[in-house]
């Protein structure tokens, strides 16, 4: 290829690239791998006298027809997640993220609040001990049961654990962030792909996904833990307030993992399509 | 706006007509690239069909069955030095599909004389 039939074919590339952006990694590869081979076929045929310009010229005439096709394939994948959160949502399915809900983030916000304004807080210390403790053990059992959505799943980890650090009064929508965050973890579900020379990110991501999963586990353990020297009474504070800033930390480190994973699954995505196209033809 | 089920389009039907043109020829599965070659040289154009209008109305065929299709074997291209090559083929839904259009034709040109060829 020369140089302008590189500079069209990056171009292609780009564009692909971002009309395709939040779509599903089926639809996305899928149709990525295919504007690949038809701008090699085009550049490549013999019977195309100024090909680097009628590319160009397929790429500009159909950008209105990609944004329509974005648009129709954003709607129907809405409508199948809407569907798929019905059905995954059920209460024989989902009777965890309700327990949690109900047990973790209502009870916790209010003993937390209680013991901001009421002295000591009283009883609703022991309310405070007894959700975090169940929520947590359900959202292990959970989350082993399902597969993450690592990126957005983390970045709301960080955003909580930085809010619950950031005082007293952040505290319980820092919570709840960050227990949305972990419930975010496990909401999206990967299809297999039929491209077979997809599948080795696909590993990738199994492995990975399973990596973050350790690294939640252990931060999920040690929020729980962090909690208790501190609220129950005679407890010992400095070892208390240690292990609670170690536990938002582990927190901070879990989401940090999961968003530089996410980024590394996508850079390992984006090199595998490169590596794909051979040595030949590559720009 | 959304267009009624069951409705073809005219680059469509093109494209139907052009896979069972193909397949008269004993080439059953095609690529993108070799369709929009073919359109072009079928209907006299002068432009390939864009690269967005072209995926998309195979994308749309497809999920309303009246095409199939699979990735080339990856062996075949590396052989040939060249990307992976969406292969498709028309399906029987695809053939009565182009039945229908193309009689539908026939019925508007016998009862009104502007659209008649001949």
């Amino acid at each position: 290829m020369n140089g302008a039939e590189t500079q069209w074919a990056n171009m292609v590339r780009r564009w692909v690239a971002l009309y395709t952006r939040g779509l599903s990694v089926d639809v996305r590869d899928r149709r990525f791998l295919e504007l690949e081979s038809d701008v090699w076929e085009h550049l490549h045929d013999a019977d195309e006298p100024n090909a680097s310009r009628a590319v160009y010229g397929r790429f500009l005439r159909g950008i209105p027809a990609d944004v329509w096709w974005r648009y129709h394939t954003l709607l129907e994948s809405r409508g199948a997640r809407q569907r798929s959160q019905k059905m995954t949502t059920s209460l024989r399915d989902s009777w965890w993220v309700i327990l949690t809900a109900i047990l973790g983030v209502v009870p916790l916000g209010i003993s937390l609040a209680m013991m901001t304004t009421v002295s000591g807080g009283g009883a609703f210390r022991w309310v405070g001990v007894a959700t975090a403790t169940l929520s947590g053990a359900l959202l292990i059992a959970g989350l082993v049961r399902r597969q993450s959505d690592l990126i957005s799943g983390s970045q709301m980890i960080v955003v909580g654990a930085v809010l619950t650090l950031a005082g007293v009064e952040f505290m319980p929508v820092g919570i709840i962030v960050l227990v949305s965050g972990f419930w975010t973890g496990n909401l999206q579900l990967s299809a297999t792909s039929d491209a077979p020379d997809l599948q080795p990110v696909r590993q990738h991501q199994v492995d990975m996904t399973r990596f973050w999963f350790v690294w939640l586990a252990g931060a999920a353990l040690l929020f729980g833990i962090g909690w208790i020297p501190l609220i129950v009474e005679g407890g010992d504070l400095t070892w208390g307030y240690f292990i609670w800033v170690l536990s938002w930390l582990g927190a901070i480190v879990t989401g940090a993992v999961g968003i530089i994973l996410g980024g590394l699954r996508l850079t390992l995505r984006h090199h595998t399509r490169r590596t794909d196209v051979p040595a030949s033809q590559a720009t | 706006m959304r267009r009624k089920a069951g409705v073809i389009l005219p680059l469509e039907a093109s494209i139907l007509g052009t896979a069972v043109e193909l397949s008269r020829g004993g080439v059953e599965e095609f690529h993108g690239f070799e369709l929009a070659k073919r359109l072009r040289d079928d209907e006299g154009r002068r432009n390939l069909t864009a690269h967005g209008t072209l995926y998309k109305a195979l994308t749309r065929m497809e999920k309303a069955g009246l095409l199939s299709s699979v990735w080339e074997d990856a062996d075949q291209a590396t052989g040939e030095g060249r990307p992976r090559r969406r292969l498709y083929t028309i399906t029987m839904s695809g053939r009565a599909a182009l039945v229908h259009v193309e009689r539908e034709a026939e019925a508007l040109g016998r009862f009104d004389p502007g659209l008649s060829p001949s």
